[in-house]
């Protein structure tokens, strides 16, 4: 993940899931096996709950919202951890990014 | 040619070779139409020719074994076997019934996993692990002590219905190293030898052919170490179970089929259990290690009503 793609996010950059390789639950991990590629993709549980929100299109604010209810982080540390996930999903190709203007 | 008849591992199979290992299993008659035969024929793939001694791919794999054969399974419904001149059809089956019929299954797409397998009070354990961990010395020990064995060393489990895997019983050959029998008392003279590694032995049981297929409640990896049994999870987990459940990675690797077994593997891993058994490497310990997982297999019996 490059400096450049990490800034790809702020808080209002609205992100939605975009791949149809299918993950599942194997205990706390989400697991994707893109049986093309020959790779498995491993979300632990943070992650995997920032895959459930960007199910439908999310804002990076919003998750950070939730994620900070549920798991203890702050929010600095919460925002530049979820846009640095974020990045690797979108290198990955399984999210897609619209940059909302709109507040 | 005679023909034999058996109903294995959920297959229907016709075979010219008689295969006293799968006797439990054998039928009277063909029944309905078979889904595999074993013939006898081919051509015996020269030493000396040049020839590559294996060939895999998604649909024929043929391999040679120098002085005892060469066979050829086709389309996951065919084996044709080519003795060697003057092989006793004692040492031609263990390739027969291992490498052969495992590639076979592979070309069906079947769920075959490299593992041991005991019922243990009404369901099924399996034992994984990587070479010469024990997982037969441990299924042998369970054996000694009446719980009955279900298959050894290739298990073939049915994921396709939802719920709680199968796995079909199989053949009741042992393979254990020589110090291992002696441990459990049994007399190494009598056994027919692995040709593949020395110190090894098949040794035949006697299979109970009413068992069906059994559900499986837990897996065990099998360790060298502290005595003690913890839970493997998530991403760990199918890590360590592909690592040590594949058969013959090289011949699933070269049909292509890797990735489905990585699938299917997840498939079960959510479904069943997969703990980690470390114990002492030491034979002495054989007993008291089987005492270890029986009492484990019941604590979590007790917790899942």
């Amino acid at each position: 993940v490059t400096g450049k793609t990490a800034s790809t996010f702020d808080s209002r950059s609205i992100v939605s899931s975009a791949t149809n390789i299918p993950f599942s639950r194997l205990d706390d991990d989400l697991l994707a096996l893109d049986e093309q590629a020959g790779y498995c993709y491993s979300l632990n549980a943070s992650a995997a709950r920032v895959w459930e929100l960007v199910a439908t299109p999310t804002s990076v604010g919003s998750i950070c919202d939730v994620l900070c209810t549920e798991f203890a982080v702050d929010r600095d540390t919460c925002l530049r951890d979820v846009c640095e996930l974020l990045s690797a999903l979108l290198e990955a190709g399984f999210i897609k990014v619209t940059h909302a203007t709109v507040a | 040619m005679e023909s034999r008849y058996y109903h294995y591992a959920g297959l229907r199979v016709v075979s010219e070779v008689q295969l006293p290992e799968w006797a439990p299993f054998e039928q009277a008659s063909p029944g309905t139409n078979s889904d595999v035969i074993i013939s006898l024929g081919g051509v015996l793939v020269d030493e000396l020719s040049g020839a590559p001694r294996r060939i895999v791919t998604a649909t024929e794999c043929q391999f040679l074994v120098p002085g005892t054969g060469s066979f050829q399974v086709k389309n996951g419904r065919e084996i044709v076997v080519k003795p060697a001149p003057g092989v006793a059809a004692r040492r031609l089956r263990p390739w027969l019934i291992g490498s052969a019929w495992g590639a076979l299954c592979y070309q069906r797409g079947l769920f075959l996993i490299h593992a041991s397998a005991v019922m243990i009070d009404g369901s099924a354990v399996l034992f994984c692990a990587l070479a010469k961990r024990g997982k037969s010395t441990m299924a042998a020990q369970l054996n000694t002590k009446g719980y009955p064995l279900l298959s050894d060393d290739l298990c073939h489990v049915d994921i396709s219905a939802d719920g709680v895997p199968v796995v079909y019983p199989g053949a009741p050959r042992l393979k254990l190293w020589s110090d291992a029998l002696d441990e459990l008392g049994w007399d190494a003279g009598n056994l027919e030898p692995d040709q593949s590694r020395p110190g090894k032995f098949h040794v035949v049981h006697t299979a109970d052919p009413s068992i069906l297929p059994a559900p499986v409640r837990a897996i065990y990896l099998l360790e060298w170490g502290e005595f003690g049994i913890r839970r493997l999870a998530g991403l760990n987990a199918l890590q360590r179970f592909l690592a040590a459940s594949i058969y013959r990675p090289g011949i699933l690797g070269s049909m292509g089929q890797l990735n489905r077994y990585s699938t299917q593997s997840m498939t079960l891993l959510q479904r069943v259990p997969l703990w980690e058994l470390q114990r002492p490497r030491d034979l002495a310990m054989i007993a008291n290690t089987a005492d270890l997982l029986i009492t484990h297999c019941s604590e979590h019996r007790m917790m899942d009503k």
